[in-house]
């Protein structure tokens, strides 16, 4: 073949292009970590990889929020365990005040029970972030407004009204909040139930729990006749018949609402197991991308050292083009 | 035959070695000029004269200069050339979609997307948020802005097209001009093998090659050395005649959508014939405006301007709908108040370029995140939102994630082509190069022999006259 001149100059520059062009990206690849360096390289992985930090992502996003939620959940059953804990010990003192060995003050009791009263309304209004845990969908101040305008702005408040023959207080509890339930997706399919509902902590119209209570309270704190206990004054057979009745009637309530936090706890853990296999998931997603998407930085760097060599070769034989030529020997 | 007849043919020999030399030093002079051909001089013996029944020769003439060009190899140098050019514009073009799009980064628009799905899940968990529903607007803000500078540079990139178009033609018909010129100083030649125009035609060839760059062209060739030139068929150069090309637009009042279309006037000048290259720099310019960028393209091939527009207008009616359903923390009573993420800036449907926040959207505690009044911890409407992200029926029975992807896969595999493409059409103009120079072009070797060749020639002849002057004075003093 007859070889002109501007054949080899031609040939030089086309390999200098293509060499400097490989380093570059090789370059990038060495730097960045990653295999794609333009999305003409690869069109099939770079949608798998796409797909696949959609997904990752998607998943470890599902995985904070559901951290978060249970979080969330815990607080729930802590402040329902606190509620059932005070209900026990209201139960355990009206088992008390029956007992004949008992000679306390039967109003003294009735008071100590009128304040763990009180502990379970704080606990039942507990909040988690600012957030009422168990009044329905109105979990902020703003969405809860009494009937009155002295209420609070709380979703379980103890009031006092009028006294009537069957409350001599007055006190009930109002409830505030709704019945609806808090939902969030756990995952990319389904759906759970955060919330623990207040109809089912605290019985019908979320305050149905509290009655015998306050039944107990008036008996202990008045007599039948509706007029305040004095001191040692004792309860008589149908008081203490009542009392036993209604500290039955909270038995079972502790029972219900025991129930209702276990199953809270099983959605909890239903909701960790999700989070469970999300992040086996998301090691085996990473595992994939990493395939698809991460450079071989052995080939790469390889690569590079082969490069770096036909450049410093091109380079030095681009120099000697036409170095000898029959012009330097006339 | 005269006494002076060795002195005649000294002479004819320093004259063609004289020439030799000339067209020599050309050679090396062009050794690297573009589209110049190796040209050789043609000696041959001169007519011989009869002397004692023998024929004696008188010594060599210059018959001809001849060059190496090859028509078979300029035409396919021609085609490869208006293919190259064609992938080397859309490998750019990718090239600039690539970095408007922010890919392959994870900071692309379907990342952003995402991003605001999650969003909206986050305020599923805690819908009464202000915190989070501002996070919310500001990602929906950040998106919006992406999207719009998207549209905006893609708009950009439309707009140079069309600039690019313009200059394309502009050079088209400054290179047709010059073909027409060398044409005309070609057909004034005096030797019919046009061996007397041969500069002309290396430079002829040179436009007709810059030409072929811009688009697909033919060439024939008439007996008078003259070069007609076709671009996709339609004669652009006959002879001492060009036309001019003309970029054309043209608007449908229907659809509104507007085209470029490259054209010449017929003979008489009453109406334009399309010429519309198929390759080459303007047919890569036409279809990155008439289809690739334009947002109202009917063509049915794949524009990513309005697979855009789509994908935005579409994010946008998916969540709107929703969100006209749900109530805002301050919304106690009564029918939802309809308000909407998204509206457009210009009261046309929505699309990339126009999109933009909702005014409703100012107040992050009017998001409508519920699905009851006064329920402020109800999040219907963000879950529903949310769930957008796994609907299989988003958009052509795709998820957001998997339109998104598939669009990017189309864009990058038109990439991978036009790359794939571009390679091997760079090949194929290095391998006809290549042979077309090995025929052409200057060995300086080859040269460097022929100079010392000639120069040789060139002392002999002289010696030859010196020698024939010594000869004369002999005689003439033989009469003293």
């Amino acid at each position: 073949m007859r070889i002109s001149s501007k054949m080899g100059y031609g040939a030089f520059t086309n390999n200098l292009s293509r060499l400097t062009e490989a380093q570059y990206f090789d370059t990038l690849r060495q730097s960045t970590g990653k295999d794609i360096q333009s999305i003409a390289e690869a069109p099939t992985r770079l949608m798998d990889v796409k797909k696949i930090i959609n997904q990752k992502t998607m998943k470890e996003n599902f995985i904070e929020r559901n951290s978060y939620a249970t979080s969330e959940m815990r607080a729930a059953e802590d402040a329902a365990s606190a509620i059932s804990e005070a209900m026990q010990q209201i139960k355990d003192l009206s088992v008390q005040s029956l007992n004949v060995a008992y000679d306390g003050n039967v109003a003294s009791v009735g008071t100590f029970i009128k304040g763990i009263l009180t502990d379970m309304i704080r606990n039942a209004n507990a909040d988690f972030n600012g957030k009422y845990m168990f009044a329905g969908t109105k979990t902020t101040p703003n969405s809860i407004q009494g009937d009155y305008p002295d209420m609070n702005n709380m979703p379980f408040e103890l009031v006092e009204g009028e006294a009537t023959a069957d409350n001599p207080s007055g006190l009930s509890v109002v409830f505030k909040g709704n019945t609806d339930d808090r939902t969030i997706n756990k995952d990319g399919h389904s759906t759970e139930v955060i919330s623990m509902n207040p109809a089912e902590l605290f019985g019908p119209g979320a305050t149905s729990f509290f009655d015998p209570i306050i039944k107990v309270y008036n008996i202990l704190q008045y007599t039948s006749e509706g007029v305040p206990r004095d001191s040692y004054d004792t309860m008589n057979t149908e008081e203490k018949y009542a009392i036993g009745q209604e500290q039955s009637v909270v038995a079972y309530n502790i029972d219900y609402l025991n129930k209702t936090t276990a199953n809270l706890s099983a959605r909890r853990l239903r909701i960790e197991t999700v989070n469970d296999q999300m992040t086996e998931e998301i090691t085996r997603l990473n595992e994939i991308k990493s395939l698809n998407e991460d450079a071989d930085m052995s080939k790469v760097l390889s690569r590079l050292a082969q490069e770096n060599t036909s450049l410093q070769y091109t380079l030095s034989a681009g120099a000697k083009i036409q170095e000898f030529s029959l012009f330097k020997f006339i | 035959m005269s006494t002076f007849s060795t002195l005649e043919i000294g002479k004819r020999a320093l004259q063609a070695s004289n020439f030799a030399l000339d067209v020599t030093s050309n050679n090396v002079a062009n050794a690297t000029t573009e589209g110049y051909s190796r040209r050789v001089a043609q000696q041959s013996q001169s007519n011989p004269f009869n002397k004692y029944g023998y024929q004696l020769g008188t010594g060599v003439d210059i018959d001809s200069m001849r060059s190496f060009r090859q028509e078979y190899l300029d035409r396919e140098v021609r085609k490869a050339n208006a293919n190259l050019a064609s992938y080397e514009a859309d490998v750019n073009f990718y090239s600039n979609v690539e970095t408007i799009l922010q890919e392959p980064t994870d900071n692309n628009l379907g990342q952003l997307f995402n991003d605001l799905l999650t969003a909206f899940d986050d305020l599923a968990l805690q819908p009464e948020s202000i915190g989070l529903r501002e996070n919310l607007i500001t990602n929906t803000q950040t998106f919006v802005e992406r999207l719009n500078n998207a549209s905006s540079d893609l708009q950009a990139m439309r707009a140079q097209a069309n600039t690019d178009l313009t200059n394309e033609i502009h050079e088209a018909n400054e290179y047709i001009s010059q073909i027409v010129n060398y044409n005309k100083a070609i057909s004034i030649s005096k030797d019919k093998s046009h061996n007397d125009s041969l500069t002309f035609m290396d430079k002829r060839e040179v436009a007709i090659e810059a030409l072929s760059k811009l688009g697909n062209i033919t060439v024939t060739y008439e007996d008078t050395g003259l070069a007609n030139v076709f671009m996709n068929g339609i004669n652009v150069v006959t002879g001492a005649t060009g036309q001019t090309l003309k970029v054309v637009e043209s608007n449908n009042q229907e659809t509104g959508e507007s085209n470029l279309s490259v054209v010449v006037y017929n003979e008489k000048k009453d109406y334009t014939v399309p010429v519309n290259p198929t390759s080459g720099k303007i047919a890569a310019s036409q279809k990155q405006y008439n289809i690739l960028l334009d947002p109202v393209d009917t063509s049915g091939a794949f524009s990513i301007m309005k697979t855009l527009d789509t994908y935005a207008n579409t994010i946008a009616d998916k969540i709107n709908s929703i969100f006209a359903t749900g109530y805002g923390i301050n919304d106690t009573a009564g029918d939802p108040p309809g308000r909407v993420m998204f509206v457009s800036n210009t009261g046309e449907p929505i699309t990339a370029g126009n999109i933009r926040v909702s005014d409703d959207m100012k107040n992050a505690a009017d998001m409508p995140l519920s699905g009851t009044a006064n329920t402020p911890g109800n999040s219907d409407v963000a879950r529903a939102i949310s769930r957008i992200m796994q609907d299989g029926f988003f958009l052509n029975g795709q998820t957001p994630s998997e339109f998104y992807s598939n669009f990017i896969g189309h864009i990058s595999n038109d990439a991978q082509a036009a790359v794939a493409a571009k390679k091997s059409s760079q090949l194929v103009v290095e391998s006809l190069n290549s042979t077309r120079d090995s025929v052409m072009g200057v060995n300086m070797d080859e040269e460097a022999i022929n100079l010392i060749k000639y120069q040789k020639n060139l002392e002999a002849a002289a010696k030859i006259i010196a020698i024939n002057s010594q000869v004369l004075s002999t005689i003439v003093n033989l009469g003293k």
